[in-house]
């Protein structure tokens, strides 16, 4: 009797968690996804600023029961990724990490076989910072003075970007107008070699994420003068650090980085993963890590998340298309 | 330091983490030992795990997956003429003939000791030294790395055989194939005719799947007498004997120092460690014209110098915070995971965790010693027993669900089937392969550092003559070519003289 007893307590408490987790589950705006696994597809290696915010993503979402693997797949500055997200059927469920230089830059510039219109908006997330950065023993302490010197010092100063023809070159000479300052701009792989010409004082000014440059800030290997970001005035890994815009510069950098799928996907998918990134976006283990490598996260529904790249498309890519034009 | 050394030592040498490292670096041989899964996929993927240990627990886990990731390259190497990741070729050049002759036990046994001494004198470096020698890796730029690529295209003439013009031409053709897709300042395509598995370039290690894997695989398939690709089911002799060991110390020390030296610098070195090393070995021997014909100072030279990249690459890792190669990329990202702060201060606030990494090494550094020569060996031997009809296909389907899992890629495959049959028709032409595979490493480092260094100088080639590490290199460059001809005609006249000409 007693053992009859005990088993149905058991079965009544087993029954009772399965359909309160049921109903839970149900009760959420992403519960349409459960039993669905998606592929985060990255267009860069894994350690750089797409990787591990995309990973923290992933994982974010697993606490939420939404299966997300991450997926690398390098190749041509993450338009390799893009392209293969791109020609996927829309129910395959598969997403790519993307920001604006992938998304809207690269295909505007050159025939690469997507169209921004390839995509359906999924989520934008936030975006990483990027800075401006002089070598520790430099002569100038704030941007102000930077241009300065280098109206007393024409064609002195080395500035060190990523890439050349790029959304990041534009974004080097938006803050310093080469038709304004004569200095010698040098394409470098990226941003740790920025970071490795910087603090080696073979480049003054360089141009490279916060992350890359806080730690050898920190320890006075190198200065961060100034960030580019769109989405902030002050980013809390670097309170001091000033928005570029503090100093008559309007130019912000648009690196905000968004899940994409392949267009036609079904608005409802869609819907459903943009209420678990939503729901990740007050995760404070979350902001937490994607804070500490100075990504400002900012949650944007899909109307929201179309309306900033298209204004991106609208207003930035004429811009930056005359300056390509001009460099011809 | 021996206060962190102890603080280290506290933390790895525990039951549980001894056998995750112990799990780490088994994993890491078996991902190096099959072609196209790499060091830095195994990283990839065990990287989520290590979120629930300890970081300094984690980061040593990350650490043994690279150093076992490394080491496995030299199995099927050695056994099969197919290196198991780039930083293994030039160890097929007298592994698999020693292999031939009869000595699969001792290539193996010689090569796994290089690899064991070749990362524990990059370890001690890194342990005793690493902020020193980050000095190097700051003093390095487009105009060394320039010297550098020039300097890893003079080893063509030790890796072309009989027929050095169609050495040179085959690295011409690697140079060439290596500006196929997006140019590396610009990202302008080039030379795509509009096919879009181009666009994105050749990936180095999909070209040498197809150029010694497969095409080995189809090689050895074409040669139908033999049942096995290994005559005996039999291994010789696996000890170490003290005598052979003594005569490889100068070996031993200047292989580690060059993969040492080469792993610190940035995007440069890992790769070409073992082919330069090789050929300083060569050009330092007495006997260079035994070189590629199963030497065992040639399977010391690569292995010593491959595992010793290993160290050489934490250096700008923990010291900058600048990655030394993709490996020490995704362990930077397991830091930051874990919410630590790599860059220049790491050695002060974290000296626990950095010397617990430390020690890990030189742990999982013992582990792939002990795992390659006391019980992988087994493996070998059964491998061995396998027949052909049976072996090749399955290394045919490994490299090609490898080649795929690289970046998930079907465009990689259509690029490996080029390059399997411009291996197989190249080799039979009599052409040799690896100068190709030196010409695209060695291309795009070649041609970013000068136009690099064209844009820091503004046309002017002056910088490269009055830095003194491009100097130096430079110097360095016309010495090693020099001496080795000035050697070379001493030797004729020598033979000549003794009537042995």
């Amino acid at each position: 009797m007693r053992k009859k007893l005990t088993l149905s307590l058991v079965l009544v408490f087993l029954l009772a968690t399965i359909f309160s987790t049921g109903t839970l589950l149900a009760e959420e705006p992403w519960s349409a996804l459960e039993g669905e696994s998606f592929d985060l597809v990255v267009g860069f290696g894994a350690g750089g600023s797409h990787d591990l915010s995309a990973r923290y993503v992933a994982e974010a979402l697993d606490k939420i029961g939404v299966d997300v693997s991450v997926v690398n797949m390098p190749g041509a500055v993450g338009t390799e990724a893009a392209y293969h997200v791109a020609s996927q059927d829309p129910d395959s469920n598969i997403l790519f990490w993307g920001h604006p230089p992938v998304m809207i830059f690269e295909p505007a510039a050159r025939d690469i076989g997507y169209e921004y219109d390839d995509f359906d908006a999924v989520g934008a997330m936030g975006s990483p910072t990027f800075a401006i950065g002089s070598r520790a023993d430099a002569p100038w302490e704030d941007l102000d003075e930077l241009r300065e010197y280098m109206d007393e010092n024409p064609g002195e100063v080395i500035v060190g970007g990523q890439g050349e023809l790029h959304i990041m070159h534009y974004a080097v000479e938006a803050i310093l107008p080469p038709d304004e300052y004569d200095y010698r701009y040098v394409a470098f792989a990226g941003g740790a070699d920025v970071a490795l010409n910087l603090t080696g004082g073979h480049a003054d000014v360089g141009h490279l994420s916060l992350s890359a440059a806080k730690p050898l800030h920190d320890d006075d290997e190198l200065t961060v003068m100034v960030h580019t970001s769109a989405v902030t005035e002050r980013v809390d890994m670097m309170p001091d650090v000033p928005n570029v815009t503090e100093f008559g510069i309007e130019f912000t950098e648009p690196h905000t980085l968004s899940a994409w799928a392949p267009a036609g996907t079904d608005v409802e998918t869609r819907e459903a993963l943009n209420a678990a990134l939503a729901e990740i976006s007050n995760d404070a283990d979350f902001l937490e890590s994607m804070g500490d490598m100075g990504f400002v996260v900012a949650h944007h529904t899909i109307d929201e998340t179309e309306e900033y790249f298209n204004s991106v498309r609208d207003e930035l890519l004429p811009l930056f298309m005359d300056w390509l034009d001009s460099k011809e | 330091m021996f206060s962190g050394l102890s603080q280290g030592a506290a933390i790895i040498f525990q039951l549980d983490v001894l056998l995750f490292l112990l799990g780490g670096t088994f994993l890491g041989l078996i991902f190096g030992a099959i072609p196209g899964l790499t060091a830095t996929l195994a990283l990839i993927l065990l990287l989520p795990v290590t979120f629930g240990m300890e970081p300094a627990v984690g980061m040593a886990v990350l650490g043994a997956l690279y150093i076992g990731g490394v080491s496995g390259g030299k199995i099927p190497a050695i056994l099969l003429n197919m290196p198991g990741t780039p930083s293994s070729i030039a160890t097929t050049f007298d592994g698999y003939p020693l292999c031939q002759q009869g000595y699969p036990g001792k290539a193996l046994t010689y090569g796994i000791f290089s690899s064991f001494i070749g990362g524990l004198i990059s370890m001690i470096a890194l342990i005793l030294i690493a902020p020193s020698l980050a000095v190097i890796t700051l003093n390095f730029q487009s105009y060394e790395y320039f010297i550098l690529g020039i300097f890893g295209l003079t080893v063509v003439a030790s890796t072309t055989g009989k027929s050095l013009i169609n050495g040179l031409i085959s690295a011409t053709f690697g140079v060439l194939i290596a500006t196929i897709g997006g140019d590396p300042i610009a990202g302008v395509t080039r030379y795509t005719y509009g096919l879009r598995p181009l666009e994105g370039g050749i990936q180095l290690l999909v070209a040498m799947i197809g150029l010694f894997v497969i095409t080995e695989v189809f090689t050895q398939s074409a040669d139908v007498n033999k049942k096995y690709a290994y005559s005996s089911n039999k291994l010789d002799s696996m000890k170490l004997e003290l005598k052979v060991l003594a005569g490889q110390t100068k070996n031993f020390i200047r292989s580690s120092l060059i993969g040492l030296g080469l792993g610190m610098l940035p995007g440069a070195g890992g790769t070409v460690a073992n082919f330069i090393a090789y050929d300083q070995a060569k050009k330092a021997s007495k006997t260079p014209e035994k070189f590629g014909t199963g030497i065992l100072d040639g399977v010391v030279a690569a292995e010593s110098a491959n595992n010793a990249v290993s160290g050489g690459a934490y250096i700008p890792t923990i010291t900058l915070g600048i990655p030394g190669n993709t490996v020490t990329a995704v362990i930077l990202a397991g830091l930051i995971t874990h919410g630590v702060t790599p860059g220049p201060s790491l050695f002060r606030n974290e000296v626990q965790l950095v010397y617990a990494m430390f020690i890990g090494l030189l742990v999982a550094n013992v582990f792939m010693f002990i795992l390659q020569h006391t019980v992988m060996i087994r493996f070998f031997k059964w491998a061995l027993k396998i027949p052909k009809t049976i072996l090749l296909p399955i290394i045919m389907m490994m490299s090609i669900a490898g080649t795929y899992n690289i970046r998930y890629s079907v465009n990689d495959l259509w690029v490996l089937i080029v390059f399997t049959a411009m291996g197989y028709i190249l080799k039979k032409s009599g052409f040799p392969l690896t100068p190709m595979i030196l010409g695209l490493i060695l291309g795009p480092i070649m041609e970013r550092s000068l136009r690099t260094a064209m844009m820091a100088t503004g046309g002017s080639v002056a910088p490269f003559f009055t830095r003194p590490y491009s100097l130096g290199l430079i110097i360095l460059t016309v010495l090693s070519l020099g001496l080795t001809y000035i050697f070379n005609w001493i030797r004729k006249n020598k033979l000549k003289e003794d009537g042995l000409a």
